[in-house]
């Protein structure tokens, strides 16, 4: 999960054999790259990155539901038209998109330089903030204490380049495979504190009766990420017509209604930016 | 589609791998003495049938080799703190590649005990060697040379193994490497390096191994044949 700086190489990898193996088969009328396209089709495919919850649940039927899967529901009824759900995640995100199984994405995705260059990224539609999460009796006002202690992180993602960046006398990087692992480390008591992501801790501290022990300080943020949607490089008119929704959505509060439905507090990090 | 190789932003973290490096080998010799004391122990245990603990032995061999490395490094380092015994990751590899090292070799121990004929013992009974000393010499060091091949093999497959315990954040040369490659993003380069230094290390144990194998074996064959042997070249170098 959020491995953002490592999926950027395979990203772009995939995305340009992708590109070239389904340049041939993409007809102009195959993928809806307009409203008009879509609105004849009758139908909307949208991607949507499931595999990390709170922000998406797996219901009895095996069906995804969540923040996202709301969304694009509100896609599909805004354009007037029936929706499909394609759940993807972080490895076949861009490949879902490039070859044109669907639409768009709404996929927690960061518009990073280098995406931007595959595909249109839209105004951000949310974000989460990374935090520490430490035992509730550790005191974490600002980054300094964390001198000499243990932080455990992903190896390799956005969070470890942050907490290793940050040339804290005596702070030592663990680095654990993944998400769940470097939680793990902490529960078990191997590390002072891990990096995460506030929402998913929070669900993770809650899940597991954990609310005594550990906590998200909050007062030392890491960083907040915006995401985005993403359309195809030739999707100009859908591309524009998603940042009028998102922008509606904002100000008629339904994002942070939504937001609240699911992961249980508004959108974090205050009004939303704007390309 | 050509890839170009570029080593200097691997090779500018040298000092980084040369601490990975010098960490799997305490790493490794210390899980190997360990291990092998664990395994010789079980090994004797079990030939020579002590009540109970034979069958303790016995559940220790069959768990530990049954069960994957990584699972065993998972339960000790995750699992242990419930228990209130907190090892550091450090710690919690040595401790599971030396029972894993234990299992494996009591088991080779094992088969060179069993190649010893029973008449051999009886003979050095009836010399009038004691049984620790019929023990020692009569047994142990000839099923020792027997085995000695396969035991070095199992040594070299446990330091390589050394390189799961990154999983666990315990600092050895994969740790090292894994981290400097999430880094440079040259992952090809990274792994070539590490390959190497793995040869590197790997080759330098198995000298140690030969060195010792010759200390251990120096008295390779009874003085009578010694005589006869040297009675034989002379007349050959005639």
């Amino acid at each position: 999960m959020f491995k953002f700086s490592s999926f950027g190489k395979v990203g772009a990898l995939a995305g340009a054999a992708l590109i070239a193996g389904t340049a041939l088969m993409m007809s102009a009328s195959a993928n809806a790259q307009t409203i008009a396209d879509i609105e004849a089709k009758q139908k909307v495919t949208i991607g949507v990155l499931t595999g990390i919850p709170p922000y998406d649940v797996t219901d009895s039927s095996g069906k995804t539901d969540g923040f996202l899967v709301d969304i694009a529901r509100d896609i599909a009824a805004d354009i007037g038209v029936d929706l499909e759900v394609v759940p993807v995640n972080n490895a076949s995100r861009a490949a879902s998109l490039e070859s044109g199984r669907v639409d768009l994405l709404v996929a927690h995705m960061t518009a990073t330089p280098e995406r931007a260059k595959i595909f249109r990224m839209t105004n951000p539609y949310g974000a989460y903030e990374m935090r520490f999460i430490a035992p509730v009796g550790m005191e974490l006002k600002k980054l300094d204490d964390l001198a000499g202690k243990r932080v455990s992180v992903p190896k390799g993602s956005t969070q470890d380049a942050a907490v290793s960046g940050y040339g804290i006398d005596g702070l030592e990087v663990v680095r654990f495979d993944d998400d769940a692992l470097a939680m793990q480390a902490l529960i078990s008591g191997q590390v002072d504190a891990t990096a995460a992501v506030a929402a998913v801790a929070n669900d993770v501290i809650a899940k597991r009766g954990l609310a005594e022990k550990f906590e998200v300080k909050s007062e030392v943020p890491i960083f907040t990420l915006y995401w985005s949607m993403a359309v195809r490089k030739d999707a100009q008119e859908l591309h524009q017509w998603l940042n009028n929704f998102i922008y509606y959505e904002e100000i008629t509060g339904r994002l942070d209604e939504l937001h609240n439905k699911w992961i249980g507090s508004p959108i974090p990090g205050g009004k939303l930016p704007t390309f | 589609m050509a890839y170009e190789m570029n080593f200097a932003p691997v090779l500018a973290r040298a000092p980084e791998l040369i601490d990975g490096a010098i960490a799997t080998i305490e790493l490794s010799a210390k899980s190997i003495c360990i291990g092998l004391i664990i395994g010789l122990g079980v090994a004797l245990i079990r030939f020579n049938r002590v009540p109970i603990l034979k069958n303790i032995a016995a559940f220790y061999v069959e768990t530990f080799r049954n069960t994957p490395l990584l699972v065993q490094l998972f339960l000790l380092f995750f699992g242990l703190p419930f228990l209130g015994v907190r090892l550091t990751a450090t710690e919690s590899a040595i401790v599971a590649v030396s029972l894993n090292l234990g299992a494996y070799s009591a088991e080779i121990f094992r088969a060179g005990l069993d190649a010893i004929p029973k008449t051999q013992i009886e003979a050095g009974l009836a010399l009038g060697l004691s049984r620790l000393q019929t023990m020692r010499y009569v047994v142990i060091l000839p099923a020792l040379k027997v085995i000695y091949p396969s035991l070095t093999g199992q040594l070299t497959l446990t330091l390589l193994g050394t390189s799961i315990t990154s999983a666990i954040s315990a600092t050895e040369l994969t740790l090292a490497g894994a981290k400097i490659e999430s880094q440079t993003f040259r992952s090809l380069e990274t792994y070539i390096v590490l390959a190497v230094m793995y040869i590197a290390i790997t080759f330098t144990f198995r000298a140690v191994y030969t060195l010792v194998g010759k200390w251990l074996f120096r008295r390779k064959v009874p003085k009578a044949s010694i005589v006869a042997a040297t009675i034989m070249d002379e007349e050959t170098s005639q």
